[in-house]
Order: structure tokens, then C-alpha cells, then sequence
């Protein structure tokens, strides 16, 4: 005599292949499922548990359901990064500044993501928030030179990060001096960034030096 | 007769209603579980298998759990918090005594979070994290007496915060405006409501110092949650 719910193992058409067993009201069998690829059963307080598969309501993980697999990765990219560069100038430019005139070179491009770096200029893919820094070093300097501008110009505003007398702030050895800043600023699309440098009040005699790198750094953080 | 594998669907107090069944000790039926809300069923090598949630002991994941649901997203604080505000008008006569001047950054660009007090010029940290801040000071109307220029950053953690910028500005002033621009940056670990101002002193002469400001942003003051 059977008296409680063994199985006794012969064919019964009421159950679906593959499904999970489950017990019902009174410690009846039930079933769950059959489990699509990726499914799995999860639990639901008080009721029976479901077949379903692992979301990601923000799309930061994506979720690939294969047969009898699941795999997880970073969803949705975040913006950073996706527009970034650094590239540095690799020879002294002799004569570049000392009379005002404004420049800013970096002919080598360590890497350039999306390639938005051309022509000494940096181009916004879109709108947001980037960080821009730079660094310049300058030789040369003469008696004559009293004013160092060391900025970074964009569309929306420049920003200044020295601003001194380099006649007497060179140094001794080659005459020269180096700066540098960074900020994270708001860019639109199509907005340009220049990372530039201008010695003023003397001759053209100022050279635009690649000892110790001059360079420009841009990340998109937004 | 029984024919078939079916359950012969008696009461069984045995039994738990919603748990799954597994095969136990000598091809016995046995529960595993209820699941409760986000529970599923992992294995256990050897044993039976258990009923867990899914973790992410190093935070880098939320899990939440619901009725029938697992939804996973990556915890990203980058960019939560960030600030751009720079200083829109000229402050004369407001040090040059060794008087430590608060810098007023009073116009945001962007306040991400709102975390960036632009009447008191002081950003509050709002969680436990690595911020990096910048700031640049343009100063004007030094003198050759004026021999100490000081740019920091002062904050709740650690105490005192960052001297970014020393220099005798007196001696590598401009010329035209007798100016000088000093800037810094770094990368800071804050706790949660930590405060972060930017601080400017000139010393060495008398109060005539002009922190100069405009659109320009020449005098500006930065920070950008990144961890």
C-alpha cells in the first residue's frame, strides 16, 4: 500500500519533461519551469518559487543566457573614457614664444581613443564634463621675458595656471621654466580645448622644449 | 494500481508547501527550501545543494532581490559628486599681511549632487570616497615686500589639508597688473561630510592684495568624486 508520495517511477503524462519539482498544497508534487536557457529558480516569499532570469534593470551588468550557462559582464559603458588622449611633444621647437605668441605642441599621440586629438586640438564628441591638464616646458629664457602665461583655452572659458615673471622664476641651467594644472571642465559637443603657453615682452627666442615632456592629458569623466 | 510515477497527491506533513523537492537519503524525496524573495538554488559539491542569495562581498555589485527577481547593477561613484565654481569679481585690499584668505568661488559652472556650498565656498564630501580637486588663484598688486604666497586646501581629513602652491610671488610678479597665478591639484580621500575650502595667503607686506576674478575663471575652484 502506498502511503505517502513516493514516485514509482513509470510514465505519467501530467508532468512536463524537464520541469523542477516543487511541492504543492498538502505536499503535493508540482512543477516549475521547464528552465529556459539562463533561467533559474528563484524564490518568492510565501509563494512558489519562479523559473526566471537575473536582470539587470540599469543595463550596468550585461547578462548573456546560453544554454545551461549564464555570463555576466559590465553592461552599459559608462561615458568616461569613451573620448581620451595623451600625446606629448617629442622635439624642442627653437623660437617659439618670447614676443606674445601663444602656442601649444604635441605632435605624438600616446593613444587617442575615438581620435577626437588632431592639429593640437582636442574636439568634444559631446557634451559633458572633461578633465583636461597639461604641462609645458619652456627654454631660453631672457632678461626680456617677464610674463609667462601658462592656460588652457576652451569654447566655454579659459583657465589660467601660471602667471608670473619668468625673467627672474627661470631656472639657471637652461634658463627655463615648467608648469602645469588641470581642472574638469564643462565642454559641448564640437567645443574645442588647446592646451597653450605664451612668454611675452622679448624676442621670439624662447624654445618650446620636449626635455621632460610637454604634454596635454584629456579624459571624458561625463 | 498505481501505474505511473505520479504522487499518490495524500496529504504529507512531510512536507513544505512551495519547497522544492530533491532526492535525499536513499532516493527519499526531501525539501530544499521554501525560497524566500531572490533565493535561488546553489550548489553545495558533496551535499545537498543550498538555497542562497546572490552577494558581492566587495560592494562592487548591488544585488536586489524581489518576488521572483535577481537584478543586478555595478555600483559606479564616479561623477556622483562633482563641482566647477570659480570667483566672479575682484576682492582688493584682502591679504598680503599673512592674512589667509578663503577663496570665494561663488559662481557654479556645475554642481553635480549639490554638494558644492557657493556661499559658504565649501564642498561637503557627500560619502566616503576619493575626490580630485583642483584650484588656481590669480592674485594681483603684489609688491617686491610681498615674499609669501600660499595656496591650500583645507580639510576635515586629514586635518590642516594640502599646501598646493609656495612661492616669494613678490619677486616673479608680472609686470602691468603686478600679478601672479598659482594652482594645484590632487587626488583626496573624504570621509563622509568631510569639507573641503580653498585658502590663499600673501605675507610679508601690507593688506593690498587684490584676488582678482571674472568670467574667466581665472580664479576658479574644482572637485570630481572618482572613487
Amino acid at each position: 500500500m502506498v502511503t505517502n508520495n513516493s514516485l514509482n517511477n513509470k510514465p505519467d503524462p501530467a508532468r512536463t519533461q524537464n520541469a523542477i519539482m516543487t511541492f504543492g498544497a498538502s505536499g503535493a508534487l508540482a512543477e516549475i519551469g521547464p528552465l529556459n536557457d539562463g533561467e533559474i529558480v528563484i524564490g518568492s516569499t510565501g509563494n512558489a518559487s519562479v523559473a526566471a532570469n537575473i536582470t539587470s534593470g540599469d543595463a550596468s551588468v550585461t547578462i548573456t543566457n546560453g544554454a545551461g550557462t549564464i555570463d555576466l559582464s559590465i553592461g552599459t559603458s559608462p561615458v568616461v573614457g569613451t573620448s581620451a588622449a595623451l600625446v606629448y611633444q617629442d622635439a624642442d621647437i627653437a623660437n617659439a614664444t618670447g614676443d606674445a605668441t601663444i602656442i601649444g605642441r604635441f605632435n605624438t599621440e600616446i593613444y587617442d581613443i575615438a581620435g577626437d586629438f588632431t592639429a593640437n586640438t582636442f574636439t568634444a564628441p559631446g557634451t559633458g564634463r572633461y578633465f583636461l591638464a597639461h604641462s609645458i616646458h619652456v627654454t631660453s629664457l631672457g632678461a626680456a621675458h617677464n610674463r609667462l602665461v601658462l592656460w588652457m583655452f576652451t569654447s566655454n572659458a579659459n583657465y589660467y595656471w601660471s602667471y608670473l615673471n619668468s625673467a627672474v622664476a627661470r631656472d639657471a641651467t637652461s634658463n627655463g621654466y615648467k608648469a602645469s594644472g588641470a581642472v574638469v571642465a564643462d565642454m559641448d559637443a564640437g567645443d574645442i580645448a588647446q592646451a597653450v603657453i605664451n612668454v611675452d615682452n622679448g624676442a621670439k627666442t624662447v624654445t618650446y622644449s620636449a626635455t621632460g615632456y610637454s604634454y596635454f592629458n584629456i579624459v571624458r569623466f561625463d | 494500481m498505481v501505474t505511473n510515477n505520479s504522487v499518490n497527491n495524500k496529504p504529507d506533513t512531510n512536507r513544505t508547501q512551495h519547497a522544492i523537492a530533491r532526492f535525499g537519503l536513499a532516493g527519499a524525496l526531501a525539501n530544499l527550501g521554501p525560497l524566500t524573495n531572490g533565493q535561488t538554488i546553489i550548489g553545495n559539491t558533496g551535499n545537498a545543494p543550498s538555497i542562497g542569495v546572490l552577494t558581492s562581498t566587495d560592494g562592487t555589485m548591488t544585488v536586489t532581490n524581489g518576488a521572483g527577481t535577481i537584478d543586478l547593477a555595478l555600483v559606479n561613484n564616479f561623477g556622483t559628486s562633482g563641482f566647477l565654481a570659480y570667483k566672479n569679481a575682484n576682492s582688493a585690499n584682502v591679504t598680503g599681511d599673512g592674512t589667509d584668505v578663503q577663496i570665494a568661488a561663488n559662481t557654479e559652472v556645475y554642481d553635480i549632487g549639490g554638494d558644492y556650498n557657493n556661499g559658504t565656498y565649501t564642498f561637503t564630501a557627500p560619502d566616503t570616497g576619493d575626490y580630485f580637486i583642483s584650484t588656481s588663484c590669480y592674485v594681483s598688486v603684489l609688491g617686491a615686500a610681498h615674499v609669501d604666497f600660499l595656496l591650500s586646501l583645507v580639510t576635515t581629513t586629514p586635518v590642516g589639508g594640502f599646501l598646493l602652491n609656495i612661492i616669494s610671488p613678490g619677486a616673479v610678479r608680472a609686470p602691468a597688473d603686478n600679478g601672479y597665478i598659482g594652482c594645484g591639484h590632487s587626488i583626496i580621500d573624504l570621509d563622509a561630510g568631510d569639507t573641503v575650502k580653498c585658502y590663499v595667503k600673501v605675507g610679508g607686506s601690507t593688506k593690498t592684495i587684490t584676488i582678482n576674478g571674472d568670467t574667466g575663471r581665472a580664479t576658479h575652484f574644482c572637485g570630481w568624486r572618482v572613487r
